[in-house]
């Protein structure tokens, strides 16, 4: 072997070449825009062998809980996490700490396969180009210019061929009114989507019944008069999987307490396994006939509170009735049967609910003669096509029994953020003074059930009777995922590649992006300036600025305003305020509520160099606590102890004084027979609701999955690998939570199934494919998937193998126009080609 | 006096040896560099079909001798009137995309951070090592914080940076020189080498082009001779 210095003297190099050394001096050899840089030895020394710094860390997504998270960050490299340590830990003063999800923030937000720069699709041109290629086209990297030219010009060409009606701006759950809507507003208005997502038929439900105006999610006890429950019944709620953070912790002080727990749910929970003495599997879509099985019980075995009955509610028997109303229809006789001729006895209801008339009896039994006792529900059982019935059952099932307005006692969908702490608020963030940007065709709003047929058919409902007809060309996602996340993906999917331009912006290759033309990296809130989010009702967190900006990804604020330059759009619409002042504004008007409950005081003092420091304008300020301990510490819990005067629960005033303090609905009081809500549900115009609660089988529920051999009923749940679909791309999370389908061991049993087979799933509405979760923990011909699964089509084959709910469920519009996710039925098989784990799925990289 | 002409005179080939390899060296990192920094330009193609051959030390290494015949078969294809055909350089181009840039499948992500940890992340502690070392040299990414500083093109612009200032220090018989190899010969070894092999392999075993599986066995059959060719240089 030659020496290489010898090699060297003797190896030739053309001088047209690359420049090697030929070029002599070192300035002229960087590599263009990518390379290294000289610095000055001052910058050097200061960056080098630096220390790292603590910094709240924002955890910022819809996962129903809200944690304390914290980066350990050495100049742009978050080296680990931490959660709440700001003080030490107690059942009373608990610290606010993260799930598996939250720790691994640093693997999503850091993660290889982050969008680093704008793309746009290969074949993409104005007017779509190739539109059948969306999905599986190449890619190719744009500079931002050419991006927001692109952007202009189609908003442009859309606008004055179709109108601004042909804008689709699909917000998420909690994204009305942000950016892409604001700059669509101010340039003419865009057509819109709506119906909630989360929270099934409550919301209309909850709030005609009882006339206050909002859903219920934050009705029922505190955590400390949750103690006070002699037996709380977790109906179709699992929070140790939904509500991740303290409400589990906070129940089982109850349990320590003593209340004994009964858990409803076609699956033995994580919630059941932790809290349950007793779990009553119940099916899908058919807790209505449970609940008036239970109200037959109940009545004719004389255990009715009569007194409450009488003092706060109307329509449960003739003789309380509001006026006009037709005596027939009360309640009660519904449920005796007088005039239907069918008595909801608990043998009537074991035949479609699945629970023996037996333990029906006795679960009514045992909650009629045990006070307090609260109904605690999650948004589940009522995430069902035409499910209005069941919530406003479960309420009346709880007046029946007097269990509401005590301590203790109540009837609620206590979920989500707010779950084990119902009540208001008591600190709270000021608003960030930003106003709102009205659409000028505000009348353009296409429920979920019906957005992906608007676009494929041009045509939705407005109101009862009222058909609009609608062209659609250009589909703006952000922010929320929809195509993934909504029913009916599979349409979704088809209504994207009809459209002439589909754009999203994002961190990831989501299924949003992955169909569009044009993708736009955005920043993360690791990468922002920072800002308040709110969580149970004792805390508030203040996360700040984490790391730089990615690559080239910008906030999605940054995109709109500079499309609106290119539009002649008044920027000062779209973005009237500084991120800066924004956030001052917040931290400036946050309140924290006295501790005797009298009212709200400021929470921050800021004085003229705190206001600097944040770049903003604005007036010092006294408050309980100092900006820059705020600061340092990342978050305010307001002090409790038990019997302070901030415990709450709902309806006490209601209770005390029914003719004084009478409710806001048309009677004054809990509207067993509700007027409104059946004159709403008409108006809205899918479905029909009868004033009282009955058994109306919901679409694609128990009995339609008989007709036609679909035979098993799925519920999608809540999933530990994400939040809804957030985090489903971090390999940690996939290899600890695997995607799994469950089924009963008797059914697969039946269909020669094993553990850990693939199988395919087929809905009425589209395909996918998992492998099971063979077990006797959910009840047999139920089946159950994590919501939340990135779209992975095989599209030879025809199947999605990541299990994305959305495929399987159905674009359909019932109710209030909410989502029905857990109406749904399939046919379940042996599947006979290999499906590697997720884990080992290549991400989805895209630069 | 006569004595130290002498001397000089004694030592003067071996110190012409000496450049010419750091020439070689600074001549094979630069290819390699913009190979894998960024997309391929019409300029960098046809510069790459001219001049491939000349890429040192194949007889030394059947990866490099490899790696020229793949990318020559690939950049031959053409007429050489008309220079790199369109056709050519978009299936390049989008090979690229799709290893180094997306779309679904990151196949081989050019982050050492990236093959350092199986969760593939950026910006880890391997980042800021090789800042550290960067750093020494008042070296930082013009994409500061943006871009990581592990990216395979910003490392191996840095070995190339280094060669500069070797070159220029001997040249200059500025005796430090030989901590300016023992530095190269540290960054090799705790950081290219330790993740380049894999790289190179998922690039060989991804690419849809003959000229990117080149180039990656040119990548990994290079770095390891590179060794070679500093503890030569150390022994001068």
């Amino acid at each position: 072997m030659a020496n290489l210095v010898d090699k060297a003297i003797t190896h030739k190099l053309s001088r047209r070449s690359f420049l090697g050394l030929s070029a002599g001096a070192v300035a002229a050899v960087a590599l263009p825009g990518c390379g290294l840089q000289k610095v000055d030895a001052e910058k050097a020394a200061e960056l080098s062998q630096k220390e790292g710094e603590w910094i709240t860390a924002a955890c910022w997504h819809n996962c129903g809980g809200r944690c304390l998270n914290k980066a350990y960050v050495v100049d742009g490299v978050v080296l680990r996490q931490k959660t709440d340590d700001t003080h030490p830990d107690s059942p009373d003063f608990p610290q606010q700490r993260g799930c598996a999800r939250g720790r691994s923030h640093r693997k999503m937000v850091l993660g290889a396969d982050r969008l680093k720069y704008p793309m746009k699709r290969k074949n993409w041109e104005p007017g779509g180009g190739k539109k059948e290629l969306r999905g599986k086209d190449e890619w190719v990297r744009i500079t931002w210019d050419e991006a927001l030219d692109i952007m202009a010009s189609e908003l442009k060409r859309v606008k004055e061929k179709y109108g601004n009606a042909g804008f689709f701006a699909p917000a998420g759950g909690s994204g009305g009114g942000m950016e892409p809507q604001r700059l669509l507003n101010a340039y003419g208005g865009c057509t819109e989507r709506w119906g909630n997502v989360s929270w099934g038929s409550w919301p209309d439900v909850y709030s005609t019944v009882t006339g206050l105006p909002n859903n219920g999610a934050s009705s029922g006890n505190d955590r400390f008069r949750l103690r006070d429950s002699k037996l709380i019944i977790l109906w179709g709620a699992n929070p140790a999987q939904s509500s991740q953070g303290l409400p589990t912790y906070n129940y089982l002080q109850a349990k320590k307490a003593g209340a004994k727990f009964i858990v409803i749910d076609p699956l033995y929970t994580e919630s059941a396994r932790t809290l349950g003495d007793e779990w009553i599997p119940v099916r899908p879509a058919t807790d209505t006939t449970l609940l008036l099985g239970m109200a037959h019980h109940i009545i004719t075995n004389n255990l009715l509170d009569q007194k409450f009955l009488d003092n706060c509610t109307i329509g449960f028997d003739a003789d309380h009735m509001p006026e006009g109303a037709d005596p027939k229809e009360n309640f009660k006789d519904y449920v005796l049967g007088t005039y239907d001729g069918t008595p909801k006895t608990a043998e009537w209801a074991s035949k479609i609910c699945g629970v023996s008339a037996e333990i029906i009896q006795k679960f009514a039994q045992e909650y009629a003669t045990t006070k307090p006792a609260a109904i605690i529900s999650g948004g589940a059982p009522a995430r069902i096509n035409n499910g209005e019935h069941l919530p406003h059952a479960m309420m009346t099932l709880a007046y029946m029994t007097g269990n509401v307005g005590i301590p203790g006692a109540g009837v609620s969908p206590n979920m989500h953020n707010s779950a084990t702490n119902a009540g208001p608020a008591l600190v709270q963030p000021g608003g960030n003074g930003i106003p709102k940007v009205n659409n000028p065709i505000a009348q353009n709003r296409i429920n979920s059930g019906e957005m992906w047929d608007a676009v494929l058919n041009g045509q939705f409902t407005e109101s009862k009777g009222k058909k609009i007809d609608v062209n659609i060309q250009m589909i703006w996602n952000w922010f929320s995922h929809t195509l993934n996340q909504r029913a009916g993906a599979t349409r979704g999917i088809e209504a994207h590649k009809k459209v002439e331009f589909a754009v999203a912006q994002n961190l990831f290759l989501t299924t949003d992006a992955r169909y569009s033309d044009l993708v736009l990296p955005v920043t993360s809130q690791w990468e922002r300036l920072g800002g308040l989010l709110t969580g149970n009702r004792e805390i508030l967190i203040y996360h700040t600025q984490v790391i730089k900006p990615l690559f080239e990804a910008k906030s999605d604020m940054w995109i709109v305003t500079e499309i609106a330059k290119r539009l002649g759009v008044d920027t000062k619409i779209v973005n009237p305020i500084s991120e800066e002042q924004q956030l001052y504004n917040a931290i400036a008007g946050a309140k924290v509520i006295k501790a005797d409950g009298s009212d709200y005081e400021k929470l921050v003092t800021m004085t003229a160099e705190d206001i600097q420091e944040l770049g903003a304008k604005g007036t010092p300020q006294t408050g309980r606590i100092s900006y820059q301990e705020f600061k340092e510490k990342g978050i305010y819990q307001v002090p409790r102890s038990r019997g302070d005067k901030l415990e709450f629960t709902s309806f006490e005033d209601f209770l005390a004084d029914p003719v004084g303090k009478k409710l806001a609905t048309p009677s004054g009081k809990f509207e067993i027979y509700c007027d409104s809500l059946s004159k709403k549900i008409e108006k809205i115009g899918f479905s029909t609701k009868s004033p009282i609660p009955k058994y109306d089988p919901p679409l694609e529920g128990y009995e339609d999955g008989l007709k036609d051999g679909y035979n098993f009923q799925i519920v999608t749940i809540h999933y530990y690998r994400r939040s809804h679909s957030t985090l489903d791309n971090v390999p940690w999370l996939r290899e600890a939570f695997p995607q799994e389908f469950w089924m009963n061991a008797s059914d697969a049993a039946n269909l020669g199934i094993k553990n850990n087979d693939i199988v395919k799933v087929t809905s009425r509405h589209g395909t996918v494919i998992r492998p099971a979760y063979v077990t006797e923990r959910i009840m047999p011909g139920v089946v159950a998937l994590g919501e939340g699964a990135w779209v992975e089509m095989d599209e030879q084959a025809g199947v999605d193998k990541a299990g994305s709910t959305g495929i399987l469920n159905g674009h359909i519009a019932t109710g209030q126009g909410h989502s029905g996710y857990n109406s749904c039925n399939v046919k379940v098989e042996k599947y006979d080609k290999p499906l590697e784990p997720d884990v080992k799925w290549p991400q989805r990289i895209i630069f | 006096m006569l004595d130290g002409m002498m001397a000089q005179k004694t030592f003067k080939p071996v110190n012409e040896k000496g450049l010419a390899l750091i020439e070689l060296r600074a001549y094979a990192y630069d290819v390699l560099r913009r190979t894998f920094a960024s997309e391929p330009s019409q300029e960098y193609l046809g510069l790459m079909k001219d001049t491939i051959d000349q890429f040192p030390f194949s007889s030394e290494s059947e990866y490099i001798l490899k790696g020229i015949e793949a990318v020559k078969k690939s950049l031959d294809q053409l007429d050489r009137s008309v220079g790199i055909s369109k056709d050519v350089s978009e299936e390049l181009l989008w090979d690229y995309t799709r290893m180094f840039i997306g779309p679904d499948q990151l196949v081989a992500p050019p982050w050492e951070s990236a093959y350092a940890n199986e969760d593939k992340l950026l910006f880890q502690k391997e980042t800021l090592a090789v800042r550290e070392a960067y750093l020494k040299y008042l070296f930082l990414p013009v994409q500061f914080q943006q871009e990581a500083d592990d990216h395979i093109g910003l490392e191996l612009d840095f070995m190339y940076q280094l060669c500069l200032i070797l070159y220029e220090k001997m040249k200059s018989g500025d005796l430090s020189y030989a901590e300016v190899l023992e530095d190269q010969k540290s960054f090799l070894q705790q950081h290219l080498l330790t993740w380049v092999d894999r790289f190179g392999k998922d690039v060989v075993n991804n690419s849809a082009t003959d000229f990117y599986k080149g180039m990656a066995n040119i990548l990994t059959g290079y770095l390891s001779l590179d060794q070679r060719a500093i503890e030569e240089l150390l022994a001068i």
